[in-house]
């Protein structure tokens, strides 16, 4: 977030006392407010978050594997033919 | 096998209010907590649709569901390696998660559940042109999928869940009936 963004929404959260005042100790140590120091922690589980929920990023030799998979499809197998020879299910 | 022809599928409506939803339990805390109070929210917010299984005989009684969404699994020298004939992000459909109660186990209906998952994602592959289904498997469900001829896209490490893929050529194979 830029230190110059309008911050023009609240947020409340619910917590204990003693986590309330190590929070808060922890940030004046830091030399911060509560808010500076506790939203970029959770800004960036947030991306973390929603970058997993949308996409996976492979490694070099994930990304070979992975070729052959697509270019080169292995047959069905028997236990993937006998669900597709199942009966299906009654849709509405 | 108990009679499932009392046991319907549908699209899952947020704006509908289903029967013992709130009390649907799959012996998975995680799983019974999202169809509680997640399941609404997520679909409501198109992170995702999903379908879910109804009995008819006890008033439309949420029985079983499973999600999907689309994703991307991101390969950036898959375009090099294939010298350009595939892109370097592959859209695939993804399952989210799937469940069924636990008074209606043994019955087939995961299975049933999954067949289903396989046919949507053909279907979305012949309108919108995806190269397959990816899951993350739970360790208690990575046979079931490796069964069915999923591979593993990375080696699993600690307890997370391992990343899976199915090729769309080889679930069309099945698909001429």
């Amino acid at each position: 977030m830029s230190v110059l963004a309008l911050k023009d929404a609240r947020m409340e959260l619910k917590t204990t006392k003693s986590m309330k005042e190590m929070l808060n100790t922890a940030a004046s140590l830091s030399g911060q407010d509560l808010t500076s120091f506790v939203l970029p922690s959770a800004e960036k589980r947030a991306k973390s978050v929603l970058s997993d929920y949308q996409s996976l990023t492979l490694r070099r030799e994930e990304q070979v594997n992975f070729l052959k998979a697509l270019t080169n499809p292995q047959s069905p197998t028997e236990a993937l033919k006998e669900l597709m020879a199942s009966e299906s299910l009654v849709e509405r | 096998m108990s009679d499932n022809s009392r046991i319907i599928l549908e699209l899952y409506n947020p704006g509908k209010t289903y029967n013992n939803q709130k009390k649907f339990d799959c012996e998975n805390a995680i799983i019974n907590k999202f169809v509680a109070s997640s399941l609404k929210k997520q679909v409501r917010g198109e992170l995702s649709c999903a379908f879910v299984l109804l009995d008819t005989n006890d008033n439309g009684r949420f029985v079983g569901f499973y999600t999907l969404s689309s994703f991307s699994i991101k390969a950036p020298m898959l375009t090099a390696l294939s010298k350009g004939s595939l892109p370097s992000d592959i859209p695939c459909s993804r399952l989210i998660m799937l469940g069924v109660d636990i008074n209606y186990k043994r019955r087939g209906l995961g299975k049933q559940l999954m067949k289903s998952v396989i046919q949507k994602t053909i279907a979305a592959a012949d309108q919108i042109g995806i190269y397959g289904l990816y899951l993350d498997a739970d360790e208690d469900a990575y046979t079931f999928y490796d069964n069915l001829g999923f591979i593993t896209l990375q080696e699993k490490k600690g307890t997370k869940p391992t990343p899976m893929f199915l090729s769309i050529e080889t679930m069309r194979e099945l698909n001429q009936a």
